[in-house]
């Protein structure tokens, strides 16, 4: 019966809305890769606009949540990282937009 | 608190998420494939060999011309690949389209495509004698003369639209309106006043090569090329 409530509780779904993916640096991350197959360091910056140590801190936190996989190989002598949503990050961007659709839904003008 | 929360998403709330993630989409491709601006100088510097076509025709004869077109256009795609693969992709970096992005440019090509096996099969059927003008009636003499060129002009304009739709990029509208246009007034010319140079069309042509250029030198200030990663 109280479990119910809860979930009836519409403030709840905002707090069950996953964290990791809802900073709007990291959803615009997530939005981006989700729409590609993969895109390397450079062109993940040119998209997001976000500088190169921000972007790396952000792709850290999301590979350790499991949602990113960062392959790096060399290109001649340059450290080339090619970076794409994994299993896991797809299936959790696709709850994350489920909930925030059925979320804003309902809110009025 | 669940409405202050709410409120920040106020904006986000008007548009869905869904467009959202097409707009991401949409401008993960132009980044990838227009905003170096070399797509436009191919296309402009193509129809700029276009439009000198005839009278290298005149000079040269049909043969010699066809090779020095085909020598022209390697030229061209192989300055413009080099340019690419030196100047502008280490600065704009590695994309691997997604399958709704491999969708969209496949029915740009398929379009494409279709244009041109149309063009072609018209073409062919006119010079073999199998494709008769129609006798229009009651058409102004003007229109009835242009029928078919203000046909392709008019596909020209659909599937630069088109490209410009799925892009959602609005200078490829303009570029339909330019080539279509010029190729017409071109013809126009060439039918009227026997001027085998297609001037309105090197003109056009010409501004896209220009559109183009600026488009680069944008690229080039606002994506300084990275030594290295990090």
């Amino acid at each position: 019966m109280a479990k119910a409530a809860v979930a009836a509780d519409p403030s709840q779904a905002l707090f069950d809305l996953d964290r990791t993916i809802h900073a709007p640096a990291r959803l615009m991350i997530m939005t981006y890769l989700y729409v590609v197959d993969s895109v390397d360091y450079v062109f993940l910056t040119n998209l997001t606009g976000m500088t190169w140590g921000n972007l790396a801190s952000h792709l850290n936190t999301l590979e350790a949540a499991g949602y990113v996989e960062m392959e790096k190989s060399f290109v001649g002598k340059k450290p080339h990282t090619l970076i794409k949503l994994t299993g896991a990050g797809r299936q959790a961007f696709r709850q994350y937009k489920g909930q925030m659709q059925s979320l804003l839904a309902d809110l009025p003008d | 608190l669940y409405f202050k929360v709410l409120g920040s998403y106020k904006i986000e709330a008007k548009m869905s998420i869904s467009t959202q993630l097409k707009q991401a989409e949409r401008y993960a491709l132009r980044l990838a494939i227009f905003q170096d601006g070399l797509w436009d100088v191919t296309l402009g510097l193509i129809f700029v060999l276009l439009s000198l076509y005839p009278v290298l025709r005149r000079l040269l004869g049909p043969a010699l011309n066809l090779l020095a077109f085909l020598i022209e256009m390697g030229v061209v795609i192989a300055a413009v690949s080099l340019l690419r693969s030196r100047l502008t992709a280490p600065r704009l970096g590695l994309i691997r389209m997604g399958a709704s992005q491999k969708s969209r440019l496949r029915s740009v090509r398929l379009a494409g495509a279709g244009l041109m096996v149309f063009t072609g099969l018209i073409f062919a059927l006119a010079s073999i004698g199998r494709l008769r003008e129609p006798a229009w009636s009651g058409l102004p003499a003007w229109l009835a003369t242009f029928d078919m060129d203000i046909l392709f002009a008019t596909l020209i304009i659909m599937f630069f639209s088109l490209m410009g739709i799925v892009f959602g990029l609005g200078r490829l509208y303009l570029y339909g309106w330019l080539v279509g246009l010029g190729n017409l007034a071109s013809t126009v010319l060439e039918v009227t006043c026997g001027m085998l140079f297609l001037y309105p069309l090197a003109l056009t042509a010409t501004l896209i090569v220009l559109i183009g250029i600026t488009q680069l030198v944008g690229f080039l200030r606002r994506y300084p090329q990275r030594l290295a990663e990090g």
